[in-house]
């Protein structure tokens, strides 16, 4: 994917999983990254603008394998935030597609 | 890079932050390479994953630099956002710049404000201080009258500036947030 769009959704992306189930720092970012090709190190600081916006909250939980897991779950605040981001995605993606169609209607002249 | 070299990369370059947000965020990054090993994955290929420490801790600088102007809006916190912002990416740098450059044409109108408004809200001082020196004989209607019209308008002006200045601040701070998300980071 195209390096400027990730960096824009993101944000979006870790809402929208963290909003599915709790989780912590490794599992989180494997998720995006089996999926999307990202610099895995920089979800990180996104993770953190985000619990100091309020965003998203963090817990510590003993693990089996390990020592303890840093987990993070979202907040209302979260909630309303990924709300606003998801319509606001929708509205993008709707305008673009009008794009897309509009220029195959014209290729097919 | 293994581990070691990974985590000194990044805390040789994060800055402006105090000693326990450093080690919070040093103790999140070896918490990854203790999951990624038991993941069956090499330091070597948790580094290459993770990207380079330099740019990583950047970001941070830049988030951290941000959450200080929302506590405390000084010029410190101020000039550190500034600057750890203009660090993550050439486009970041020049939209910074002109931001500077914008705000430098504007400050002799808020230097004029400065000086102006306490002239006037304490011109009836000035006024009978001048008596003193003068002599009372010397102050006129015209004075006095003038120097009621610069209390009331002093006093509007301090008010107007007061909500100007502070929407300013509000608007400069969503400046640097929306810098800091237009350009985050890399691929």
């Amino acid at each position: 994917m195209n390096a400027q769009f990730k960096k824009g959704v993101l944000e979006l992306v870790v809402l929208l999983i963290i909003n599915q189930d709790d989780e912590y720092g490794y599992s989180l970012v494997k998720r995006i990254s089996n999926r999307i090709s990202i610099s895995e190190g920089t979800v990180y600081p996104i993770l953190r603008r985000l619990v100091k916006e309020n965003y998203l909250t963090t817990y510590h939980k003993e693990s089996t394998e390990g020592p303890f897991r840093k987990y993070y779950s979202i907040t209302s605040v979260g909630k309303d935030k990924l709300d606003t981001l998801t319509s606001e995605w929708n509205e993008f993606v709707d305008i673009i597609n009008f794009f897309i169609k509009e220029s195959d209607v014209y290729e097919q002249k | 890079m293994n581990k070691n070299d990974f985590l000194k990369g990044l805390e040789k370059n994060l800055k402006y932050m105090s000693k326990e947000e450093k080690e919070d965020i040093l103790k999140e990054y070896s918490l990854h390479y203790v999951e990624g090993g038991n993941n069956n994955e090499s330091d070597e290929e948790i580094s290459n994953n993770l990207g380079p420490p330099k740019e990583i801790a950047k970001e941070l600088n830049a988030v951290y630099a941000l959450r200080k102007v929302d506590e405390k809006k000084s010029i410190k916190a101020f000039s550190t956002a500034v600057l750890s912002i203009m660090g993550l990416s050439i486009m970041n740098f020049i939209i910074m710049i002109f931001s500077l450059f914008v705000l430098l044409i504007i400050s002799p109108i808020i230097l004029a404000f400065i000086i102006g408004v306490p002239i006037m809200i304490f011109s009836p001082i000035i006024l009978i201080v001048m008596g003193f020196v003068n002599g009372f004989n010397t102050i006129g209607l015209g004075e006095i009258y003038e120097v009621i019209k610069g209390v009331i308008l002093g006093s509007l002006l301090a008010v107007l500036g007061y909500y100007v200045a502070k929407s300013f601040v509000r608007l400069f701070i969503k400046n640097l947030k929306w810098n800091i998300s237009i350009v985050r980071g890399r691929g």
